[in-house]
């Protein structure tokens, strides 16, 4: 979720939650008021009619008071059954002119003339009453909708105008790379919090090129280090090959330690490969057909296809393109490949297909059954029947994989005992 | 034959004079980058063998005097980076050939044998051990008046051993000559073994002397 729409749904929440609380209790204070206030006003006009009607001198005269004031009707009581309380109640009444029923409210109150009980009703429309309620009610709510809405729009903008520096430095941010010396530059803001963020970006960058920069020195450096004294140690090995009157166990020593010095300049290649691929070293990337590439190293390696007789079969029917580093690529199957060729057996089967779900299967029979495949791709768990690998292949394989943001498998069918590997681009 | 050896690290340049004297080379060494310039300035070479990280300089920039003095030199950069970055930079700048190290002196031989024939014999590109002919435009082989039907890898591991005369070439060494990096692939040098087989084979039908000999396990000797 942005955090824009984090920050406005919140206040959107509260504006809402505060309306539907505000309305019914305004309301509810509102008619509460409005009937206290009429309930006084009812009062105090009961107080007048009865002092009013004190003053008549006869029931002839109480009757015209009562046909002069419209709102009041009299009624005699029985003074021996009925015995009234003052009381309100609440009539609707239809009008002829409005054509609606409109809503009174009848105050009734006992008065007593000439020694004779009787009991005005006192009718108050309550027409205003409601109309007031309802006018102050919308005017309210409109008033909560434009606070709302235009709160709404504020922070909207508000914020998205603040934040603009953020997304600017974040889209940055994304961009960088730390094998690129290009300078960063990131906007200006006078927001004193994005400043610092900048700034610690910068720092941070700046860091990240002076270590990947350390990194590739160090490798560069092992590089040259390790193949140094190596290539002497060869060498002198070489020379001391061709000494005169060498007996055979001589021969033997001189070949077991070129062997050793063999495996150890491959061991070093391999590492240093591991590390540059680790460093991301190789960056550039073209459209290439993985087919065309796959297609190229099957060439290369015919020869010993022939020599320990395997049976190949590569069926490459649709072109897969990608946008990817060639040299990676090469690598990739080249070591995919020449494991399956590695731990074959003499007439082993290898089979290459591609699928239209952009999948690669390598498989290949070998001496071996399942290998458990959790370790497979770790470095240096490699097959003790094989002694000629130095368990960095499938290692080199994985990192590529995880670099390059392919899927690599693998799993062993018990049927055909072939061993896959399936590369998912 | 003069070949110039610009390599800071001693012992390495003390092995490969060793190797190339025996060969009739004139070896001459430069340690430092500022030696190294001098002696380019100063004398003609058949062969330079480069070493692009000096102490005091880099390789490159020597390669560039090289060409700037108009001069036939071979050069043969031999660098500790295996980057192709490098190799591209040094093939672009004008070197013959790159090789990374460690590597084989009998490699390098073959290498620098390669160069300066290449830069002498303009067009005519011959290796002649007596009655043997080994025609390297054309790819042929022959024995006087008859031509010898070698492979083309059979070709080539004459050619390495013939380079390397006299001397023992290891397996490995021939085969990352025949195979490269691939050599690795290989479960044992079985399949040199049956080159060399089938080379001895077709030489002796021809009439041809045995002239490449085993040496114990090691590898195989070119004896004339």
């Amino acid at each position: 979720m942005q955090l824009l729409s984090k920050t406005v749904r919140s206040y959107l929440i509260y504006c809402v939650v505060i309306i539907i609380c505000s309305i019914p209790t305004l309301y509810f204070l509102l008619y509460n008021f409005i009937r206290h206030e009429s309930e006084e006003a009812l009062h105090i006009r009961k107080e007048h009619i009865i002092k009013s009607t004190a003053k008549l001198h006869s029931i002839r005269e109480l009757q015209q008071y009562i046909q002069f004031h419209e709102d009041l009707t009299i009624t005699p009581l029985d003074s021996s059954i009925e015995k009234t309380d003052e009381k309100t109640s609440k009539i609707f009444e239809y009008d002829s002119i409005s054509q609606e029923n409109i809503p009174f409210a009848i105050f009734s109150f006992p008065l007593e003339f000439e020694h004779k009980k009787y009991r005005i009703d006192l009718r108050e429309s309550l027409i205003e009453r409601e109309e007031l309620m309802e006018l102050i009610l919308s005017i309210q709510i409109s008033v909560l909708m434009l606070l709302l809405a235009g709160l709404f729009f504020i922070n909207k903008n508000l914020a998205s105008k603040i934040w603009t520096p953020f997304y600017q430095i974040l889209e940055k941010v994304k961009e960088i790379e730390v094998n690129r010396d290009a300078e960063l530059n990131l906007p200006k803001t006078n927001i004193r919090e994005f400043e610092d963020l900048k700034q610690a970006i910068l720092y941070l960058a700046k860091k990240n090129r002076r270590v990947y920069q350390v990194q590739k020195e160090f490798t560069e450096n092992a590089a040259h280090e390790m193949q140094t004294p190596l290539a002497i140690f060869q060498s002198k090995l070489e020379l001391l090959m061709q000494s005169m009157n060498l007996n055979e166990e001589q021969a033997n020593l001189i070949e077991s330690l070129l062997n050793v010095s063999q495996r150890l300049s491959r061991l070093n290649r391999s590492l240093l490969l591991l590390a540059k691929i680790e460093n991301e070293q190789f960056i550039e990337k073209e459209e290439i057909d993985v087919c065309e590439v796959i297609q190229a190293l099957i060439g290369q390696f015919s020869e010993q296809f022939r020599y320990q007789k395997i049976k190949s079969d590569i069926h490459l029917p649709n072109p897969i393109y990608l946008k990817a580093n060639t040299t990676l690529l090469e690598i990739l199957f080249s070591n995919l490949i020449s494991n399956a060729i590695k731990y074959n057996l003499e007439q082993g089967i290898f089979l290459l297909n591609s699928n239209s779900r952009n999948e690669i299967i390598i498989s290949n029979s070998g001496r071996l059954s399942a290998v458990h495949s959790a370790d497979m791709f770790e470095r240096f768990t490699k097959n003790a029947s094989a002694q000629e690998g130095i368990g960095l292949g499938l290692a080199i394989v994985k990192k590529i994989c995880d670099t390059c943001h392919y899927q690599i498998d693998y799993h062993f069918d018990d049927d055909l005992r072939l061993h896959h590997f399936k590369v998912k681009f | 034959m003069k070949v110039l050896i610009v390599e800071d690290e001693k012992e390495l340049s003390k092995s490969i004079v060793n190797y190339l004297k025996q060969e009739q080379f004139v070896c001459e060494t430069a340690e430092c980058y500022a030696e190294a310039q001098d002696k380019i300035i100063c004398y003609d070479y058949d062969c330079v063998l480069l070493d692009i990280s000096l102490p005091d300089g880099n390789g490159f920039n020597l390669l560039e005097l090289l060409k700037s003095q108009k001069k036939n030199d071979g050069v043969i950069i031999i660098s500790a980076k295996n980057s192709i970055d490098d190799k591209i930079k040094g093939l672009t700048l004008g070197a013959d050939d790159y090789l990374s190290k460690p590597f084989h002196l009998a490699e390098l031989s073959a290498r620098i044998k390669a160069i300066i024939r290449r830069k002498s014999f303009e067009g005519n590109n011959q290796v002649v051990i007596g009655q043997l002919v080994i025609d390297l435009n054309q790819k042929t082989a022959s024995w006087g008046q008859d031509l010898l039907e070698f492979t083309r890898k059979e070709l080539e591991l004459l050619l390495f051993l013939l380079s390397n005369k006299e001397k023992v070439v290891s397996k490995k060494a021939i085969a990352e000559h025949l195979s490269g990096d691939n050599a690795d692939l290989f479960p044992n040098f079985d399949f040199i073994y049956a080159h060399i087989k089938n080379l001895k084979k077709k030489m002796a039908e021809a009439g041809c002397p045995d002239y490449i000999q085993s040496v114990y396990g090691l590898g195989y000797k070119f004896v004339y």
